[in-house]
């Protein structure tokens, strides 16, 4: 079986562990431990064209900047997750400037943007405008809620689908 | 040549035109003329008919007068007629002459077409003289051409040789090897190495030194087992050596041990390495190097296994963690680690890291194991392991070799003796032998060694001696020392004078020079390395800043007697930093900063520019351990682009209505509650960025009914929600009715999304 390893990018408490964990073991806390270092889960998924591929999960510790340590964790990722919080507009600019560090460290991979937290509407920062600009780049992007669920599985297989792709 | 021709031609046919114009203006009068001549005709013919007339006339009807004036018109008239016949005459010559020009343009014709033939033969003559001269020079490339041809034919030639020479050459290379063995034997230069020497050292140095990594990742397979080599036969003589020497401890194991390596014919060490170690390896991974994949995962049986692959990757982020955390320079690696009863060994080759899971103590030649494993895995499937993408199938031939690294040792008696060959053993060992080797050599200068020892040991200061002797072979030295002085046993060692061979007893005194009182105070105070230290005629500055119980100590601390502290100079660490960021930032009177614990803390709202200014001058702050731990900016706010995005927020906001109602539509809260908090927020920053603010807000309708109606209801609905907005504490002086640019009415098909309130921001 194929394995593929991928990394969760962005800012501190945007919910990088929150979506690993809804997708790996189905559960979600409110509690907010932040992670240190790296922490690394395993699941199989199918790609959205029904191939299995076991991802390798590298949750990094978030961080508005790429530290050092996050930099050797990157190394021989396949793809990554960026994600942000919408109820925080700066993480959306940390995110930007992640990707950039990213690619410049991997070349260019696979990756999706997930919005998180898309269950607080009503503190949501992000705008239409700011997600249609980046569409219209090529990028991928998901509205997702490690609380409900919401989209955690389709941005999973859909980066599993992205990177078999390559 | 061509040109010269040509002008000749132009000058020919330039005096020919000229002529023909000449020609043509003489025949144009000639032309004239005769029209001229054939009106004078008509006359004359007139005149003719008048004469019949007259003749025809009675003339006894004539008066005298009238036929006198006739005869003399008459007359007149011959005359001119006479007249006309001569110039007729005259005519009749011109057409002679015309006639006579003609043949005179003939000739000329005639004449200009040979002078043209003439310059054309000279013109073809002139060709024929270059014609000649290109030939001659064609002929001188003859003897070129024919060069050129045997030229390329000995370049088709040596391209055959080297063919012929790439068939023959793996041979004459063979026979050329046979014949250096041969030449060894009588120790002479064989030709072919001489001639090869160098050109295959001078690419292996290019080669080398174009790309060394992709060489060292070649010459890994070969390099390991080579320098392993080496260092085991080098080991084995060390091993060997130690071995002699153990033989002087005749434990009762030692003996049994030797017994048995006597009986099986191994040797001792062998014997004492199996009977000293026990261990299992219970799990082996191979490991992508750079991505953390697992790429095979060999177990023994009846051993529990969790998530190998995540145990991979955690293997690979654990390594990564160490080298950026504790190795200064990022090179170093972790070789091992401890997990409860386990121990996991990583080895790593270029493209991917060995890590096997070992339960007890392991001997150390299995590393060995390990390292060839990874090689023969590496000079196998190195283009395979490089490229590794998480495809694992191609792969699966390394399972053997992951396999053979699965062992495992038991023994029956678990006690060792392995203090018989333990380092600190071999240490004294190795000492008492080269003490006594080295004795006889040095015997001969002994006694010149310690006389100078002790005239150094006199002049050093913090050192004095009051007695020394030389009594059964051992210097006795008896004497007062300063603990900071220099240690006198290292400068035995400077004169190759071994602890055994002196016996001093030192009183501890303090000394007063200068030098030891500040170095003294210094070992005292421990002072960080922020503060300066300086002693003066007995004055201790201190300078700099520290934290305040270091201050408190510094100031306090009893020192010796006389020294007096001067700390005017001397800052809280934290009260320093603030005065430090003060002076950076020069921050405006609306942002606080805090120093606590070394953490700066910004906080205030504040224009763009200065944001900006202030986040420079952040960037200027040092961090270090000493200096500011951390900056937090979070609480720093830039009020303008704050105050911007809420103005874009309100403005995107609107409230629904009821259908001709000044009533809100239900479940509009959140947009409600939002409106609020911003409009609140707004009139905030706006107080702090000393801006006027007003909310203009704007009723509209959907349009049924007369205008009047509509009118009324879109004042209304923005009535409604001034009245709500000062309900909820705004003040009204901030809130403004603007009416619709366009009131919509008698329209028969509403839209619902019209009866709104829309929100601009006036400032
Ligand atoms: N409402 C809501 N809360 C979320 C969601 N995802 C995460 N959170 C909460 O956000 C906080 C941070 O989540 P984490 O998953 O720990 O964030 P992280 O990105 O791993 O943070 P670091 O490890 O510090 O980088 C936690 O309190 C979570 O409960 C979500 O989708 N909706
Ligand atoms: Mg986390």
């Amino acid at each position: 079986m194929i394995q593929k390893k991928i990394c969760m990018i962005g800012d501190f408490s945007v919910g990088k562990t929150s979506l690993v964990a809804r997708f790996v073991r189905q559960s979600f806390s409110d509690k907010y431990l932040t992670t240190v270092g790296v922490k690394i889960d395993t699941k199989l998924v199918k790609s959205t064209d029904g191939h299995d591929v076991k991802l390798i999960l590298w949750d990094i510790a978030g961080n508005d900047t790429l530290t050092t340590a996050a930099t050797s964790y990157l190394r021989g990722s396949a793809g990554f997750l960026l994600i942000i919080d919408g109820t925080r507009l700066p993480t959306w600019e940390s995110a930007l400037n992640l990707r950039e560090a990213v690619t410049k460290q991997l070349g260019e991979k696979p990756f999706i943007m997930l919005l998180n937290k898309a269950d607080l509407t009503e503190q949501w920062e992000i705008d239409q405008e700011l997600i249609d600009e980046k569409v219209q780049e090529g990028w991928i992007l998901l509205k997702t809620s490690a609380k409900t669920g919401l989209n955690v599985e389709e941005a999973f297989s859909e980066l599993a689908t992205q990177m078999l792709k390559v | 040549m061509s040109l010269e021709k040509n002008i000749a031609l132009a000058k020919a046919l330039k005096s020919i035109r000229e002529f023909l114009v000449l020609q043509q203006a003489q025949l144009h009068a000639i032309e004239e003329r005769i029209v001229q001549l054939e009106q004078e005709q008509t006359h004359f013919d007139v005149l003719n008919i008048l004469e019949d007339r007259v003749d025809n006339l009675e003339l006894e009807h004539i008066p005298s007068d009238i036929i006198e004036n006739i005869e003399n018109n008459l007359e007149k008239s011959l005359t001119r007629l006479y007249l006309l016949e001569k110039q007729i005459e005259n005519l009749e010559s011109g057409q002679v002459r015309f006639d006579d020009i003609d043949r005179q343009i003939q000739s000329l014709l005639e004449s200009r077409q040979i002078l043209f033939d003439e310059i054309n033969n000279k013109i073809n003559e002139l060709e024929k003289n270059k014609l000649v001269k290109l030939e001659t020079r064609l002929s001188h490339f003859e003897p070129v051409l024919t060069r050129l041809g045997k030229l390329e034919k000995q370049i088709k030639n040596s391209e055959l040789m080297t063919q012929e020479l790439a068939k023959v050459l793996p041979h004459a290379i063979r026979q050329a090897t046979q014949h250096i063995t041969e030449q060894m034997k009588n120790e002479e230069k064989a030709g072919l190495t001489e001639s090869l020497q160098e050109p295959v050292e001078h690419c292996l140095r290019h080669s080398i030194h174009e790309d060394t990594r992709s060489f060292a990742n070649i010459l890994f397979p070969v390099m390991g087992p080579a320098i392993r080599r080496a260092i085991n036969e080098s080991l084995k003589n060390v091993v060997q050596s130690i071995n002699k020497t153990a033989e002087l401890s005749f434990s009762r194991k030692g003996l049994a041990w030797r017994v048995e390596a006597w009986r099986s014919g191994r040797s001792f060490s062998d014997i004492v390495l199996q009977n000293s170690l026990i261990y299992r390896v219970e799990q082996v991974f191979l490991i992508h190097r750079e991505s953390g994949l697992l790429i095979q995962h060999v177990h023994q049986k009846g051993v529990e296994i969790g998530d190998s692959d995540a145990v991979s990757a955690m293997f690979t982020a654990i390594q990564d963690f160490i080298r950026d955390s504790f190795s200064s320079n990022k090179t170093e690696e972790l070789s091992s680690v401890e997990i409860g009863d386990y121990t996991v060994w990583l080895e790593r080759g270029p493209y991917a890291v060995l890590a096997c899971v070992i339960r007890g103590v392991t001997p150390y030649h299995f590393r060995e194991i390990m390292r060839s494993s990874l090689e023969m895995m590496h000079a196998h499937y190195g283009l395979l392991l490089q490229n590794f993408e998480g495809d694992n199938v191609p792969l699966q031939p390394c399972l053997p070799w992951l396999e053979k690294t699965l062992q495992s040792k038991t023994k029956e008696e678990a006690k060792t003796s392995s203090h018989l060959l333990s380092p600190q053993l071999i240490g004294i060992f190795g000492i008492i032998l080269l003490g006594f080797l080295g004795w006889g050599y040095f015997h001969f200068e002994y006694q010149q060694r310690l006389t100078g020892y002790i005239n150094e040991l006199q002049k050093l200061p913090g050192i004095v001696i009051i007695f020394s002797e030389f009594d059964d072979g051992k210097l006795m030295i008896t004497g007062m020392r300063d603990p900071l002085a220099s240690e006198p046993q290292k400068i035995a060692q400077n004169y190759g004078l071994s602890p055994e061979e002196v016996e001093s007893v030192w009183t501890p005194y303090q000394d007063l020079t200068p030098q030891f009182v500040e170095q003294r105070l210094r070992q005292q105070l421990a002072p960080p390395s922020t503060v300066d230290i300086r002693l003066q005629d007995h004055i201790l500055y201190l300078e700099g800043y520290a934290s305040q119980n270091w201050i408190n100590r510094a100031t306090s601390a009893s020192l010796l007697p006389g020294v007096q502290v001067v700390s005017d100079e001397l800052l809280e660490t934290d009260q320093f930093l603030l005065f430090l960021a003060k002076k950076t930032l020069v921050p405006p009177e609306s942002v606080t900063l805090n120093v606590q614990e070394r953490l700066l803390q910004i906080t205030g709202y504040v224009d763009s520019m200065t944001f900006k200014l202030l986040e420079q001058g952040i960037q200027n702050l040092p961090q270090s351990p000493t200096e500011f731990a951390g900056i937090d900016s979070s609480g720093l706010i830039d009020a303008e682009r704050e105050r911007e995005q809420v103005i874009q927020r309100i403005e995107k906001m609107k409230l629904y209505f009821n259908q001709g109602m000044t009533q809100l539509v239900p479940e509009q809260k959140t947009t409600q509650q939002a409106l609020l908090k911003n409009v609140h927020k707004l009139l905030v920053l706006s107080q702090i960025l000393q801006q006027s603010v007003v909310l203009q807000i704007t009723g509209n309708t959907d349009g049924t009914g007369s205008k009047i109606l509509n009118q009324q209801l879109s004042q209304q609905r923005a009535e409604t929600i001034i009245n709500w907005l000062h309900q909820n504490g705004i003040e009204k002086r901030h809130l403004n009715v603007v009416p619709p640019t366009l009131i919509l009415f008698g329209k028969n098909e509403p839209n619902p999304s019209d009866r709104n309130v829309i929100f601009r921001i006036n400032y």
